[in-house]
């Protein structure tokens, strides 16, 4: 497989590649050696998969962060407090993906001798997908669970008219044999962020329930939420469809991630910005160990059992069958082996213009 | 049905005819007093669906040998961080209690403890769990299959998952407990019921028909209705609803061994149980950070979620446990109301098993 660009000016990048072009610009802005190749590796792994909205499409926002001097690229990680089952790390301002790849290690240490273990993170940033972590936790025969809050408070409230909380996702992994892991990873809002903006990039309405205006009124016209002060809603969209519920869970993310840890809340005044070299962003991981619980192989036989009876289901179009979560991310993975990631031309511009001005070799040509 | 005609009870006397009644069905007297209670802080808080309401229901599991309620609980796996429990067969408040108080007692001393049941039944509310570790200072979570398979999954076209619930408690110094306490469906049948009663159109996004095609009228409900899950539609995010239900659906039964919802024969293949597992964790704050920070961080964050400037001045922005926590303010002064319709089934029922009846 080689590079190729397409009739839209796509190009198509293998997924070594897009890995090398995000760490040499990581490199270049001061990031230590050893948190680069793991960082890269992370962001690279989502575009692999279809999370397009958090691998190499971030590093324009980092930049823009690192310009601001709210995250400190070159820093420090330190374990605050340790227990045999718990920990809290010190992120030290950098971006998220260092400190939770150990916080995820010590959780499968901790819970592969005690049977469960927990681990915070203060001090950090954006961390990338959520899911990565879990399903490390999975592959580790554990079943995972990880949150975290967010930079960006456009989530308003049931009942409410002001951005509250973050996209504040969740994800759940869960250990199988003959399947995929069972692999949950979702915000707690109707939709991603990226998907009101993409309608609002094509000029089309937005379904019914996605946004509100100013005033807390549902709203099909993305330019409310884009230009005029507009919310995104919690999952459930609506209060008839049990906003209340998303609205919750989202809140629920929230006291994961900050009250363990002792991030700054979504909701505070400058949240992201109250303090130079930080975003002070939270982060929580749990792992438990199912062999406490059961035999060797019991729970992921009966995961694999679940998975094929839902699998079962009559599905509404036989053209498309049921899934479980994670496996939509399954399918594009594969695809993406031999296809390469899709580069747009927008981004692909956006990365030349980054990597000339930090003096970082561009690779996507 | 006329509001004249609901009767307001003190707690004290409905949960004492809940009690009569477990008694009756052949409940030990020491699983009366945990569960008559349990049911009566539901009726308390208005969650009306998980209280005395589900006396006939329990009944009808006992008299068909769907449930044993003096079944033994038996601790099967013993650790410092986790165990799992035996129900026995019974009713699962017992050991949905013992469990969560098991979890507790190991986050205090290693911060961590997480207990699954097996071999149980129907435990109530699920935020009654979560809220006890909270009263402790401990973050509670907990989950539990369900018998009927009547939540359908994204791109589905018929149920395969129960209401399959979370709850989620965080202990507070200033605000009551942060408290959810959630189905993963959009709406619980309950309300779809509701609508049917009372002729009214069902909110698009609530119900599927029986090729899982979307039913607004409530007339339908009489031919079998099945729920959406979270999200109602693929366009506002089923999936994630979907995908929730099957997160309770494997912390409850892959744990445990639970029967799954879609099993074939599920609640029924043993005589004497319904299989259903439950899953609880208790996480203890002060292994992260210093004893009240993380209170005062939860406490924060409730001040700055009422701060919200509310779409309808008349309607403040809450947070999840406050609709429940005004209702057990109000029912304290006013009791509980019982509708005519359950009273005149209780008391036949009492008649029938024996019990006293205290609803006169």
């Amino acid at each position: 497989m080689s590079h190729r660009l397409d009739e839209n000016d796509v190009l198509w990048a293998p997924q070594a590649v897009v890995q090398e072009q995000i760490a040499s610009i990581l490199t270049a802005w001061g990031m230590k050696p050893e948190h680069v190749a793991a960082t890269a590796e992370v962001m690279a792994d989502a575009d692999a998969c279809g999370i397009d909205t958090h691998g190499i499409s971030m590093l324009p926002p980092y930049d823009d962060r690192r310009r601001r001097n709210v995250i400190t690229l070159d820093t420090d990680i330190n374990v605050v407090t340790e227990t045999p089952t718990t920990a809290l790390i010190d992120a030290g301002g950098g971006l998220g993906y260092v400190p939770s790849l150990l916080a995820t290690k010590m959780c499968i240490d901790k819970a592969k001798v005690m049977g469960m273990a927990a681990v915070a993170v203060r001090e950090s940033a954006h961390f990338g997908a959520t899911g990565f972590y879990t399903r490390l936790m999975a592959a580790a025969g554990l079943v995972g669970i990880a949150t975290t809050n967010g930079s960006g408070p456009r989530t308003a409230p049931t009942f409410g008219k002001d951005g509250k909380l973050s996209t504040n996702p969740i994800a759940f992994a869960a250990p199988t044999k003959r399947h995929e892991a069972f692999s949950l990873d979702m915000a707690t809002t109707t939709v991603a962020a990226g998907k009101i903006r993409n309608k609002w990039n094509e000029g089309q309405r937005l379904p019914l329930g996605w946004a509100s205006d100013a005033d807390g009124n549902p709203s099909d016209d993305p330019e409310v939420y884009i230009s005029r002060g507009g919310t995104q809603t919690p999952l459930g969209g609506t209060r008839d469809l049990g906003s209340h519920k998303g609205y919750g869970l989202a809140t629920m993310v929230e006291i994961l991630s900050a009250s363990f840890s002792g991030a700054s809340l979504d909701t505070s005044p400058n949240h992201g910005s109250n303090k130079p070299g930080s975003m002070e962003i939270g982060h929580f991981f749990l792992a438990i160990d199912p062999t406490q619980f059961r035999e060797e192989g019991d729970f992921e036989a009966s995961t694999d059992e679940l998975i094929d009876m839902l699998h079962a289901t009559k599905p509404l179009d036989p053209e498309h069958p049921v899934m479980v979560a994670g496996e939509p991310e399954n399918i594009v993975r594969a695809e993406r082996k031999s296809t390469g990631i899709p580069i747009p031309p927008g981004l692909r511009s956006q990365i030349q213009e980054i990597a000339r001005q930090s003096n970082a070799a561009f690779v996507l040509v | 049905m006329m509001t004249d005609d609901i009767k307001h009870y003190p707690a004290e006397i409905i949960e004492k005819q809940t009690a009569a009644f477990l008694t009756a069905f052949g409940m030990p007297d020491d699983y009366v007093a945990i569960t008559a209670s349990i049911m009566t802080d539901a009726d308390m808080r208005g969650i009306d669906t998980h209280g005395i309401a589900c006396i006939p229901n329990y009944h009808e599991r006992q008299t068909n040998n769907w449930v044993t309620l003096d079944g033994p609980i038996t601790v099967v796996r013993d650790n410092p961080a986790t165990a799992l429990l035996d129900a026995g067969g019974c009713l699962g408040y017992p050991a949905a209690h013992r469990a969560m108080q098991m979890a507790i007692e190991k986050a205090k001393k290693v911060g961590l403890g997480s207990v699954a049941v097996r071999n149980s039944a129907h435990y109530g509310a699920a935020g009654y769990y979560s809220r006890m570790a909270a009263r402790e200072g401990l973050v509670g979570f907990a989950t539990t299959g369900t018998s009927a398979p009547r939540v359908v999954p994204a791109l589905a076209a018929e149920g395969a998952l129960g209401t399959n619930p979370i709850a989620f408690t965080a202990p507070t110094k200033r605000n009551k407990p942060f408290n959810l306490d959630m189905a993963t469906s959009t709406v619980a049948s309950g309300k779809i019921r509701n609508k049917a009663v009372e002729g009214q159109e069902l909110p698009l996004g609530w119900a599927l028909d029986r090729d899982g095609q979307a039913v607004t009228d409530s007339a339908e409900y009489r031919n079998g209705l099945n729920m959406t899950s979270l999200g109602g539609t693929r366009e506002l995010g089923n999936h994630k609803g979907y995908g929730l239900g099957a997160m309770v659906e494997i912390m409850s039964c892959c744990f445990t061994g639970a029967s799954f919802v879609m099993s074939p024969n599920h609640g029924k293949r043993t005589p004497g149980t319904m299989e259903l597992g439950h899953f609880f964790i208790a996480i203890n704050p002060v292994f992260f950070r210093e004893a009240g920070q993380f209170e005062e961080t939860t406490d924060q964050l409730i001040d700055d979620l009422h701060a919200t400037t509310p779409i309808d001045p008349s309607q403040p922005v809450l947070v999840a446990g406050e609709p429940e926590d005004m209702i057990e303010e109000e029912r304290a002064k006013t009791g509980i109301p019982m509708p005519p319709g359950l009273r005149a089934a209780l008391a036949k029922l009492a008649g029938e098993c024996g019990a006293k009846f205290y609803l006169s």
